[in-house]
């Protein structure tokens, strides 16, 4: 009887889910349906300022559908690779500007025009040009520059450090004025702190020189970046963990008032004040000082917008690529996010004359530059060569001499 | 009884049904049933699975790399080369026997935890049940998580265990074993509860009589684990020891996240291999021959155990 | 005396055992409701200073229903049809002289041999073949494809430890094949039963990658994948992520305190016996 009653029971609920189920389906209608893929924002509150610009969109567009779909940052590249292969692509989507050359090499992206007249940020829209076609929409980005303690600094009776040579004799200084605080932490994981060290002595990641491509690291310059970075770690101001802390860990620690300067964007101040309110006025932030080839430059890490070579509506995702680049959504997105809008116009009117953000502002206009744009790049940050061979210089199982053949021959091995 | 159960592990199921008088429903029961109890399950197996595991298998075979492979299908049929290239690597090399040991050392670091788990529940103590619940749910939490919270319990500066045990900003993470150690102890902190529930369900099937039999006849409380309890759960041993190697041996999410993707590749197992190959760097070829590596290393071992217990029964 | 070691004993290994998986969480819950100034200190601080609700309120309006309906429904199902087609097969695999049994057994345990992450671009394809995309019945039988087997398997050896007289008892009383199984064996299976089911919900209900890649509509996300919402780029708010992860939790644990009788009476109640 009663495995009778339970069929019955299970029957109806099995039914009853089918019928659910299906009804979930969705229906196509008539007129313009554009999809759209954007990154993972990280908090519901952004996508919704997202999802707001797709209605006000469709309000401009009498007809046209924008379908917004959120793909989470750590599973970008998969997304857009099975998209790819399964020749299912949206019609636009945001890429991350250190995986648009890759894309773009391989047919995915079409060419774009951002719009004439428009002061761009060189950071970021160099990085959507590949052999001179321009493949992205420069959208947001932000860059990396000192966060210090003004209070520390005071106490130590240090100025804002303008060089390499600077950073580390202010930061003996902490060290041996202040006891309670560390003067720098570097982290193995953080490499977009870690990389860009090589610009700083006049070298490169890697040179194009016409058609081919040399790693730079195995180089004078890029050995001294190396060493650099080896003598921040070896001055002993970084715990051990820190060869596994990326730039969270990092951050975290200076809001943890375990620090007194750190390199770091706006978002990680963001962060920071947000956790420690108290910090508001003792800290302050300045350019990232310059390497002995007297390069301030930084990675300028932020997104492009791609129009896929296979969408049946190029012209419309153009269209909600502009609006989206466009001042008045760009700047409002790019706060929002605590990063920077991709025009020198629009970064201006978000932290032009702040005090404290300001330099980040600077810092990307002026200061900042994009990693080789090519389509092996993807390869190279997959490999993950280049923060394995900073972390082994830390545990000391590389020297500096083998961590740069091993870099380059990590880079060269993905030009191919 | 028990012996009728190992034979039955071995593969020789006693056809109960060939020595009765053959009529309609029971050849219906021997030939057809059997066939209409599988199918659903083979087509719907066979269908989702069956291509994309020939499509690794024959990827193994090409030079494919990079996204026109994926988008074009550029590739060249270059034989074993793959599989030669992984021989030739020191550290692919190094990256197998390592998924094999730590795989190894999880599954028997799970199953004496699970066991123990369970014999502590067949007992009758107040709050065993609440007790039964609270083991279940480290199950209950997807891997990301957990090993996200492991990972700030392990944390060198503000980890809760480091300030217990007094280890004053000690690195799990710097020394490869000490970073194994802890990624084993996420893994079997996820994948005990299966074995125990698991095992105490099979603790549960054991008829009272034949404990209390032991008992009668003098066995101590080990004994009758080791001569009584165990051999009867044998087969439901070989089948949660089969599934911890085949769980042990694909850990990706823990090793991921723990160690940030593993940059170093000291704590590299073959599922990170894989992951870094096909799917980070797009060498999807050669990534398809690692995931065969894997599965060839996996298939040996489950032949390897069915063959033991034959052999012991 | 010994008997009061052994009770002490039991109770002390209970606490271990009973510390050992409940920490971890209870350390995910009460980090979830510190400010972020009780999180990152290295000596740690045990109440929150102050209970931070709003993260829980924060991920309970970002479509927090929608993805627990959907992954429900996910569950459910997987659940459901992948019990039906694992008892039929597992109980035939377990008695059943099948041409290539044997086989049959391997080619259903190879099926779990392959990192799924290899797998994901050619199950697309054949998912978008089938016309399977973009629904969660797509998703069930995604996850049916990669559950079922196992489901198989363990089934298999619980019917395998389940003596055949019974059986025969019962068909030579006249019972079909058919009757005797779902009379006499099921039953006796039912711990069996529980543990699968227990398994193949949490497999599904924790499931990311095919969420993630199959279904994009925000409207048919499920959990894991709806939360990604508090892990985005360079920003990681360690109390949101715990309080995602708390909330992702809640259901299974109230789905286990809601058949943790059965499951217990299941899987508990023999231990009268031993």
């Amino acid at each position: 009887m009663r495995t009778a009653q339970a069929k019955a029971g299970w029957l109806s609920g099995a039914v009853a889910l089918g019928l659910v189920l299906a009804g979930c389906g969705g229906g196509d209608d008539g007129g313009s349906e554009l999809t759209v893929w954007i990154m993972e924002p990280g908090n519901p509150e952004v996508q919704a300022t997202i999802d707001g610009f797709a209605e006000a969109f469709e309000a401009e567009h009498e007809g046209v559908e924008v379908t917004v779909e959120y793909v989470p940052w750590t599973e970008a590249h998969t997304q857009l690779t099975t998209a790819l292969a399964g020749g299912q692509v949206p019609d636009l989507t945001e890429v991350g500007n250190t995986m648009t050359a890759e894309f773009a090499e391989a047919g995915a992206f079409a060419e774009v025009t951002p719009p004439e007249g428009v002061e761009f940020v060189e950071g970021l829209a160099e990085s959507s040009v590949v052999d001179g076609v321009n493949y992205g929409y420069p959208w947001y980005a932000g860059a990396r520059a000192l966060i210090y303690r003004t209070d520390i600094f005071d106490q130590a009776g240090v100025a804002v450090p303008q060089t390499w040579d600077d950073l580390l004799a202010v930061g003996d200084t902490i060290a041996e004025q202040v006891d309670s605080i560390d003067p720098l932490h570097v982290a193995g994981a953080y490499q977009h702190m870690n990389q860009p060290l090589i610009w700083g002595t006049g070298g490169d990641i890697a040179v194009q020189n016409g058609e081919t491509w040399t790693p730079g690291f195995n180089t004078p310059e890029g050995r001294q970046a190396l060493e650099f970075f080896l003598t921040l770690w070896e001055r002993g101001w970084t715990p051990e963990g820190g060869v596994h802390w990326n730039s969270v860990d990092v951050r975290d620690a200076f809001a943890n008032e375990e620090s007194a300067m750190m390199i770091g964007g706006g978002w990680d101040l963001r962060a920071i004040l947000d956790s420690n309110p108290s910090l508001a006025d003792r800290v302050g932030t300045a350019l990232m000082p310059a390497g002995p080839a007297g390069s301030r430059d930084v990675f300028a890490g932020g997104s492009h917008l791609a129009v896929f070579q296979e969408s049946d509506e190029p012209e419309l995702a153009k269209q909600f690529a502009e609006f989206l680049i466009a001042p008045e959504q760009a700047t409002a997105f790019a706060e929002q996010i605590g990063f920077l809008p991709g025009t020198v116009a629009g970064v201006q009117a978000a932290v032009g004359g702040d005090e404290l953000f300001g330099v980040f502002g600077e810092q990307f206009i002026e200061h900042s530059r994009a990693y080789p744009v090519a389509g092996w790049w993807g390869a190279v940050e997959g490999s993950g060569a280049i923060p394995g061979e900073f972390q082994k210089l830390m545990l000391g199982d590389v020297t500096v001499d083998e961590a740069a053949a091993n870099i380059d021959a990590a880079i060269q091995g993905a030009i191919g | 009884m028990p012996r009728s159960r190992a034979r039955s592990v071995s593969g020789d199921v006693p056809s109960v049904s060939a020595r009765r008088p053959r009529s309609v429903r029971r050849s219906f029961d021997d030939k057809l049933l059997p066939v209409l109890l599988v199918t659903p399950a083979l087509v719907v197996i066979a269908g989702l699975v069956g291509y994309p595991v020939l499509r690794t298998g024959w990827l193994s075979l090409t030079d494919a790399d990079g996204l026109r492979a994926l988008t074009d299908g550029e590739m060249a049929f270059i034989g074993l080369g793959n599989y030669l290239r992984i021989l030739e690597d020191p550290v692919l090399r190094r990256v197998s026997l390592v998924t094999v040991g730590f795989g190894l050392a999880c599954v028997a670091a799970t199953m004496v935890v699970g066991v123990a788990v369970a014999l502590l529940l067949n007992r009758r103590f107040r709050g065993r049940g609440v007790l039964a619940v609270l083991v279940l749910l480290p199950w209950a939490i997807p891997n990301v998580a957990a090993s996200f919270v492991w990972k700030w319990i392990f944390h060198d500066q503000y980890g809760i265990l480091n300030w217990a045990l007094g280890l004053d900003g000690f690195a799990w993470f710097n020394h490869w074993l000490t970073a194994f150690a802890v990624i084993g102890v996420v893994v079997v902190w996820q994948s005990f509860p299966f074995v125990a529930v698991a095992l105490l369900a099979g603790l549960q099937t054991i008829p009272g009589e034949v404990i209390d039999a032991a008992r009668v006849d003098g066995a101590g409380g080990w004994q009758q684990l080791w001569r009584i309890r165990l051999p009867m759960l044998k087969p439901l041993l070989l089948v949660l020891v089969v599934i911890s190697t085949i769980w042990d041996f694909k850990v990706f999410d823990q090793v991921y996240v723990l160690t940030e993707g593993d940059p170093t590749r000291r704590n590299e197992v073959l599922a990170v291999s894989i992951w870094r190959e096909a799917i980070a760097q797009l060498h999807i070829g050669l990534g398809s021959a690692l995931a065969m590596v894997l599965f060839l290393i996996l298939i040996l071992f489950t032949i390897g155990y069915v063959w033991l217990a034959r052999e012991q029964a | 005396m010994n008997r009061l070691a052994a009770t002490v004993l039991t109770y002390l290994a209970a606490l271990v055992v009973g510390l050992f998986a409940v920490f971890p969480l209870v350390w995910m819950v009460l980090t979830s409701l510190k400010p972020t100034a009780d999180i990152i200190t290295p000596e740690p601080v045990w109440w929150p200073s102050e209970f931070q609700w709003h993260r829980y309120g924060r991920v309970l309006r970002a479509g927090f229903t929608t993805y627990l309906r959907n992954s429900l429904l996910v569950a459910v199902g997987t659940t459901g049809f992948g019990l039906l087609v694992a008892v039929f097969a597992g109980y035939a695999l377990a008695r059943f002289r099948l041409p290539l049994r044997r086989y049959l057994v391997l080619v259903v345990l190879a099926t779990q041999m392959f990192p799924t992450a290899v797998l994901l671009i050619p199950l697309f394809i054949v998912m978008r073949n089938l016309g399977l995309l973009g629904s969660l019945w797509g998703l069930v039988i995604a996850y049916l494809a990669f559950i079922t087997p196992l489901m198989i398997w363990i089934l298999r050896g619980f019917f395998l430890s389940i003596p055949d007289d019974l059986e025969d008892a019962a068909m030579v009383d006249g019972c079909t094949r058919f009757g005797a199984m779902r009379r006499i064996i099921l039953p006796l299976a039912g711990p069996g039963v529980a543990a699968v089911s227990i398994f193949a919900w949490i497999a599904a209900w924790n499931e990311f990658l095919f969420a993630l890649t199959f279904i994009r509509s925000d409207s048919l996300r499920t959990l894991p994948v709806g939360l990604t919402q508090f892990a985005g780029r360079d920003a990681t708010d360690h109390g949101a992520i715990m309080a995602a992860s708390v909330l992702f939790t809640l259901p299974v644990v109230i789905f286990f305190l809601f058949v943790h009788k059965k499951l217990t009476t299941g899987l508990v109640a023999g231990a009268v016996k031993g």
